[in-house]
């Protein structure tokens, strides 16, 4: 219950004990974890990376029926300007003068404009960096015209400095959506589960919902993409599973604290025999374990021809850069496939992924680990000194890597999760080994980005531990 | 007031992409995660890679000034650069951080080091880079030892194509630098492709300024105030023969070149897009090339595609819409260029809300929308064709195409065939699904 009473969700380094900086061997960040928690580190070089107000905008234009006032500076809205979800939105654009004297004026006239052009049934304000130093009323304002306007209207608190960890944004978000737009009332006990994903591309999540539907299991996903209409349902769901291990932690702990619903907290479905793990658990969990068991037997040899495609391959090795919980598993799926793992980046790390941490340091404990959104820098540094086959992101920009004639995969676009996941990243992964072009050309021409200086420094000059 | 589905994003992010279009520059932003981060929605920025002080939680509350000091002698150390600039934004400037006694201090350590204040409050990104080409100019000087290469001497400035806001920006120049060579002139494009420090060094000993949008003035008044240089207002970017003609005849009179040499540059022009018109008027390809059109972008974009498409290809253009908002004095100038080739009764229209263009484009319903990727569901919802020739581009990124010159105008015919016969591919489609139906 106490989550969700809270004005906003709490920040990740506060909530999980996340971290966003760290560089060394695997084994040394899972002596830190074993001992207490991480250490919170700071870069005294940094480059810039998404903010929560990034991430909470990126969540909100996927859910379907909202519509979003984005309350700040026109240029707070740009995360909104690369999509065409089809969600209304506007920004209040303040200026120097707002900035001084307040914009709630523009704040009500900005929902009221939109509310005439659009008839949303629902809106999300978001505070920006500006309008959280000045403290502008936005909850008021809220409730002012929720009554006049006879219409659900969320404040969602991002801020921009609060947290390092951008993911923060997704929290901030679950927040608002289950405090003001689930209602509170004795629950009418659905058959379906919720997944708990944030960042997992549609197709990927309706790939897992159809493994599930093999079993006889219903699925709702939240929240994204969640819509308005079935947010109610999500409050009735008969379990929630998380998919994203932090990233899942904060909607299904609120969900189970406030509305009952059952919390499971496994370990992604990456790669064949984790797959097979996550189908038990959710099938038993759901009271579907029989099924479960039968339909994980019958996809036990899916991979099997993946792995002959890649049998040219064997042994090349990859640079990872996945949410922790995805990297942790596709370690496993990189092992089922004869591939080596070279590297990994985590663009945060959390206590919840402790168990897999510790079993992938006691696996390879001088495995090189990067913490820290984007930080291309720090990448450069560590991958001209590895030089793996292939560099594995997603949705995180690569260029550097192709600079040092890297091949790149983008899993954006590719489901990463299920037997079809990993089927589909084995032949991605097989394509882009079979003609690294692009990277040899790109990697070709001088690189003149860093200083030379800088390659030949340790990766983890510029992290140091934060002076309380 | 509030702006639905803004397009024009803020100063800051106008100054960081006119920094990342020069060779050698490095942008060091003050600012908060995500200012920079933001951009890669619209895919052509390389933010992730963006030196910034990422301003914390404790920075906010007790300033972040050493936070800054720290960034900018580590960036010399990790980024290679012939000059750096700190981009001041929003928090900084609202707690009151002291950006310039940081500069100074680095300065004082002979980093190459200077700093422009663009709090993204101040003004959307046309403005932003509008103040930092100014700024650049004024303070590179006293920035660099003078151990620079000295540059190769230039005689035209190119000003206020803007980059990441233009669509095909870094082509477009290229294709004014193609133009200007045919009087033999020496362009200084400033960004893009090769443009690094010694172009901006340069700038100060060229003999003519040519500004290509509003947004282009305040740097060319500067160069004209301190170096005397004088500058041309050409107002626009030119698409096809006749407004690339008129621009070198400009240049002309204002650089006192020789009238003939003028004239035969011309009708080379004329004669090139004239023999390739003919050509697909042979092939069939623009019959019937009248439709209703609606033109919306930028100042730059915007009135030099109507110009062409009304006063070269005969379509009827009744609306164009100008989503930059200029300033006022700039506004009846643009407003008479689309009107001299347009027809007086043109509907000109400075708007940037796209809810607010969509209803205008509603009420004009025209057949063919020449605009952003922003107009698609509009035209849609119309029926009309619609090519993307304005920021954000979608459907066709921009890599090496432009919409400038006498190849530009190609090229946006192109695209404008192209969606016609798509237009009639799915008319024809439509009604083969429905005969079947039945």
């Amino acid at each position: 219950m106490t989550l969700l009473r809270q004005r906003t969700a709490l920040i990740r380094e506060k909530r999980s004990r996340a971290i966003a900086a760290f560089c060394g061997p695997i084994d040394s960040l899972r002596q830190e974890a074993e001992q207490g928690s991480p250490a919170q580190r700071v870069r005294t070089f940094s480059q810039d990376h998404p903010s929560d107000l990034q991430r909470a905008l990126h969540l909100l234009q996927s859910i379907q029926g909202l519509a979003v006032v984005v309350h700040g500076p026109a240029g707070c809205a740009s995360a909104l300007h690369g999509v065409d979800s089809g969600t209304p939105w506007t920004v209040t654009a303040i200026d120097q003068r707002d900035s001084i004297m307040g914009g709630d004026s523009k704040l009500r006239r900005a929902i009221k404009e939109l509310h005439a052009s659009h008839r949303p049934p629902a809106i999300a304000i978001v505070a920006t960096p500006v309008v959280a130093i000045n403290n502008d009323d936005i909850e008021s304002v809220a409730a002012e015209l929720r009554e006049e306007l006879g219409t659900p209207i969320v404040p969602v608190f991002s801020d921009g400095f609060r947290s390092k960890i951008s993911a923060t944004g997704h929290d901030v978000v679950v927040h608002a959506l289950l405090k003001h737009l689930v209602p509170q009332r004795p629950r009418n006990l659905g058959t379906h589960i919720n997944l708990l994903g944030s960042s997992a591309s549609h197709e990927d999540l309706q790939g897992l919902q159809q493994l599930l539907e093999e079993i006889g299991i219903q699925s709702l996903v939240f929240p994204r993409g969640s819509s308005l209409n079935e947010l109610e349902r999500v409050a009735a769901a008969r379990l929630s599973v998380g998919l994203e291990g932090d990233d899942s932690d904060y909607a299904g702990q609120a969900l189970r604290d406030r509305h009952g619903v059952p919390f499971l907290d496994i370990a992604p479905p990456v790669g064949n025999a984790n797959t097979a793990h996550w189908l038990k658990t959710v099938g038993e969990a759901a009271g579907h374990g029989a099924q479960a068991a039968l339909a994980a037997s019958c996809h036990a040899h899916r991979l099997q021809r993946s792995v002959q495609a890649l049998a040219a391959f064997n042994g090349a090795r990859v640079f990872v850069n996945l949410p922790a919980p995805q990297a942790f598993a596709f370690a496993d799926l990189l092992a089922e496939l004869g591939l080596v793992l070279a590297g990994l980046k985590l663009p945060s790390y959390a206590g919840v992924g402790d168990a897999a941490l510790g079993q992938l340091a006691a696996r390879l404990p001088h495995l090189p680990l990067l913490v820290g959104e984007g930080q291309p820098f720090e990448e450069v540094n560590l991958l001209q000194r590895l030089r793996p086959d292939l560099y594995i992101g997603r949705g995180v920009s690569s260029s550097h890597a192709l600079r040092l004639g890297i091949p790149t995969l983008d899993l954006d676009r590719i489901p990463l999760h299920g037997y079809l996941g990993a089927e589909r990243v084995a032949r991605e992964i097989a394509r882009s080994l079979s003609n690294p072009a692009l990277a040899r050309f790109l990697g070709g021409g001088a690189d003149e980005h860093y200083k030379p200086s800088w390659l030949t420094r340790s990766t983890h000059w510029y992290v140091k531990q934060e002076v309380k | 007031m509030s702006i639905p589905h803004d397009r024009n994003g803020c100063a800051l992010q106008g100054a960081t992409r006119l920094l990342e279009a020069i060779s050698g520059v490095v942008p060091v932003l003050h600012a908060n995660a995500g200012c920079s981060a933001a951009l890669d929605a619209q895919g052509d920025s390389r933010s992730n890679e963006i030196a910034s002080t990422v301003l914390q939680e404790k920075q906010v509350v007790f300033g972040g000034t050493a936070r800054l000091r720290e960034q900018i002698k580590n960036t010399v150390q990790v980024r290679a650069g012939d000059l750096y600039v700190v981009l001041s934004a929003c928090v900084p400037e609202v707690i009151g951080d002291d950006v310039p006694a940081m500069i100074k201090e680095a300065r004082e350590q002979r980093f190459p080091v200077i700093g422009v204040a663009v709090p993204g409050f101040r003004g959307h990104a046309w403005s932003g880079y509008s103040i930092a080409t100014r700024v650049l100019l004024e303070q590179l000087p006293g920035a660099l030892e003078t151990t620079t290469a000295p540059a190769d001497a230039v005689d035209v400035n190119l000003l206020g194509i803007v980059p990441g806001l233009d669509p095909g920006w870094d082509s477009d120049l290229q294709q004014i630098e193609v133009l200007l060579a045919e009087l033999g002139l020496r362009s200084n494009r400033l960004v893009g492709y090769g443009q690094g420090v010694a172009a901006w060094q340069a700038a100060a000993q060229a003999r003519l300024n040519l500004v290509l949008s509003p947004w282009g003035l305040e740097a060319a008044t500067w160069l004209q105030e301190h170096h005397g240089i004088p500058s041309l207002d050409f107002g626009w970017l030119p698409v096809g023969s006749l407004d690339s003609g008129l621009l070198l005849a400009q240049v002309g009179v204002a650089l006192a070149l020789d009238t003939e040499t003028v004239v035969r540059a011309r009708a080379r022009l004329d004669a090139r897009l004239r023999h390739v018109l003919r050509d697909a008027s042979a092939r069939g390809l623009l019959g019937n090339l009248n439709q209703r059109t609606s033109v919306v972008g930028g100042s730059a974009v915007a009135v030099g595609q109507a110009r062409f498409l009304a006063g070269t290809l005969g379509l009827q253009v009744e609306q164009v819409v100008i989503t930059d908002m200029p300033p006022e004095a700039s506004r009846s100038a643009l407003v008479a260029a689309v009107r001299e080739l347009a027809g007086p009764d043109v509907d000109v229209s400075f708007l940037t809300s796209r809810h607010a263009i969509a209803l205008l484009l509603r009420a004009g319903a025209p057949e063919l929308i020449v605009g952003s990727a922003l107009e698609e569901r509009t035209a849609l919802a119309l029926g009309a064709a619609h090519v993307e020739a304005a920021t954000p581009v979608r459907r066709r990124p921009l890599l090496g195409r432009s919409f400038a010159g006498v190849n530009g105008a190609l090229t946006l015919l192109e695209d404008i065939l192209a969606e016609r016969h798509a237009a009639a591919g799915r008319a024809a489609l439509h009604t083969l699904a429905t005969a079947s139906a039945c």
